[in-house]
């Protein structure tokens, strides 16, 4: 592992956290290391996935010209799907044509590879392939890694390894530093797969022009009860991205159950609504795949700095989802940077102590990433309402069938229809009411 | 409305059998045949990066870990659980979902594991 003598720091995974964390040092003249246990880098992650925002503009204001992203986003769907129809909401947004975008699809073996390369073209080094063993504590400090009978030290170390944080559990930095395993409260699960569809199909089928591009987040009534899942789909250049997010604690903890409804299961339930299905005429399935996404919330978020060390990215707990937005590489790129500028500064000071690091968490704190999260922080409540998912799709679904099929029946006005097929659904007022009041949370 | 076209096929509603046959088809999907598309760069067993009890799985009043596994590594068959390393995708759901303490979890060696070409 010896690459760099006496780096300033040592960075555990090069995402787009860890990534914008070395390029960032780099550019500021620092040694930065970035080990990786991919080989290339960019073949461990994945996502959705849509990089929302322009924080990388920061790092490299010409990003959206030069990065192998996708597709723009131009246009927006919000559906509900019961066992067999569907209301969505299909919004378009002229001003997202202007630059910089709104937001960008992006393939991460693609795109993560690059701004590694970024950070290595700054002056970073890059190590690929190698999987971390452990932290070096002394003192109660962190000051290196190890792997085998190998070890690199340096000041600091910027925890970046993802939403499956192996090193925060082994060293119990996570936020109850006792437990041996994640909650599974505490997570969803993500399974995408990629489809290749002949790029004038894509365009034409989705009504877009060249680069624009199409998120799609859905609630999933179709899927078996007690099971809450979420679909996606986000157009790529000529392939599509589709999948499902899926609460592990909405699987019942029962054996018979576990044999009848797997997480592979639910994507296919998505694509095989009747809505989505008609989406995927002549697709053929390139990648599969999945990985974990944190709901730590802010009341459960790690200590994100200590003496010798800084957390940042999906480790750090910055994942955020209320069925409107889903987001977490735009936090990770923005937690990357301020954890940069945080070992700067302790740099100058000559202190990599918690005492010395504790500009990040100041940073953090001004920054839309705790404000986002506190403002978020109860949202939980309206994103694991079982009625969210069980009940209000069909019920919205019936009841605009009913306003909308001519039957030779005489109308109900709007409301009552709505009202009426909520209770046959399961809904009550009472819920309604009270649900209602949980989603101001959203 | 004729009474005679009340034939007991007619009464079964067509919703219920889109339904039902939505859920057979995907019950009987081997998911073995999706999962063929993505590449891997597989370690040697004695190397393998997840380890199971099976002993202590036989005692689980759950088995979660065959619920939350996206590429169906678990398996309880003949009374037994049976692992394989060989399709895992390093999410870690098995980790978390177990709480019996029989999955032992690790990222698997430095190049080795799952390969993703477009993530």
């Amino acid at each position: 592992m010896r690459v760099m003598d006496n780096p300033d720091a040592i960075i555990i995974g090069a995402g787009p956290a860890g990534s914008a964390a070395g390029l960032r040092l780099a550019q500021k003249g620092l040694n930065a290391v970035i080990i990786d246990r991919g080989m290339p880098v960019g073949s461990k992650n994945l996502s959705g996935g849509v990089l929302w925002g322009n924080d990388l503009a920061e790092l490299l204001p010409d990003w959206q010209e030069e990065a192998p992203v996708e597709r723009f986003i131009i246009n927006k769907k919000v559906g509900f799907l019961s066992d067999e129809d569907a209301t969505v909401l299909d919004m378009h947004f002229d001003d997202w044509n202007n630059t910089p975008k709104a937001g960008w699809s992006v393939l991460r073996a693609y795109f993560d590879g690059w701004l590694a390369s970024k950070a290595q073209e700054a002056g970073a080094a890059i190590l690929s392939g190698i999987t971390i063993d452990s932290l070096i504590e002394e003192n109660g400090k962190i000051v290196g890694v190890k792997q085998g009978d190998e070890e690199l030290r340096a000041p600091v170390v910027i925890i970046a390894e993802g939403a499956n944080p192996r090193l925060m559990l082994k060293h119990g930095l996570t936020y109850d530093p006792s437990q041996k395993r994640y909650d599974y409260h505490d997570y969803m699960i993500g399974v995408k797969e990629v489809f290749e569809l002949d790029r004038e199909k894509l365009e034409e089928r989705f009504l877009l022009d060249e680069s624009q591009g199409i998120a799609g987040e859905f609630i999933l009534g179709n899927v078996p009860e007690p099971v809450k899942a979420g679909g996606f789909f986000y157009t790529n250049k000529n392939t599509l991205s589709l999948g499902v997010v899926v609460h592990l604690d909405s699987f019942p903890r029962d054996k018979e159950a576990s044999e009848n409804l797997q997480s592979y299961k639910v994507i296919e339930y998505f694509k095989q609504h009747p809505y989505i299905k008609r989406l995927l005429k002549d697709c053929v399935s390139i990648e599969y795949g999945a990985k974990l996404i944190p709901e730590y919330g802010y009341n459960k978020f790690p200590e994100h700095y200590g003496d010798g060390f800084l957390v940042v990215g999906d480790a750090a707990g910055f994942t955020f989802s209320n069925g409107l937005v889903i987001q977490g590489m735009n936090y990770a790129i923005k937690s990357g940077i301020l954890a940069a500028d945080a070992v700067i500064e302790a740099k100058q000071k000559g202190d990599f102590s918690a005492v010395g690091l504790k500009t990040y968490q100041e940073k953090l704190e001004k920054s839309y990433i705790y404000k986002d999260f506190k403002k978020f922080r109860k949202v939980k409540k309206m994103t694991k309402n079982k009625n969210l998912f069980h009940t209000y799709p069909e019920g919205l679904n019936n009841g605009f069938k009913e306003l909308l099929t001519e039957d030779g029946s005489p109308k109900n006005n709007v409301l009552t229809t709505l009202l009426k097929n909520m209770k046959k659904s399961g809904a009550g007022l009472f819920t309604l009411l009270k649900d209602g009041l949980k989603a101001r949370h959203l | 409305m004729s009474v005679a076209s009340e034939t007991p096929e007619k009464r079964i509603t067509p919703e219920r059998s889109v339904k039902e046959k939505v859920k057979m088809m995907i019950d009987g999907m081997d998911i073995k045949n999706k999962i063929g598309v993505t590449q891997w760069e597989t370690d040697a067993h004695e190397n393998a990066h997840i380890t199971v009890d099976p002993d202590i799985c036989n005692q689980c009043p759950h088995h979660l870990c065959i619920a939350g596994c996206p590429t169906q590594c678990f398996k309880f068959y003949e009374g037994k659980m049976v692992f394989q390393y060989e399709d895992c995708v390093e999410c870690g759901t098995c980790d978390i979902m177990c709480d019996q303490g029989s999955v032992s979890w690790t990222n698997p060696r430095g190049t080795y594991g799952v390969k993703y070409s477009q993530g």
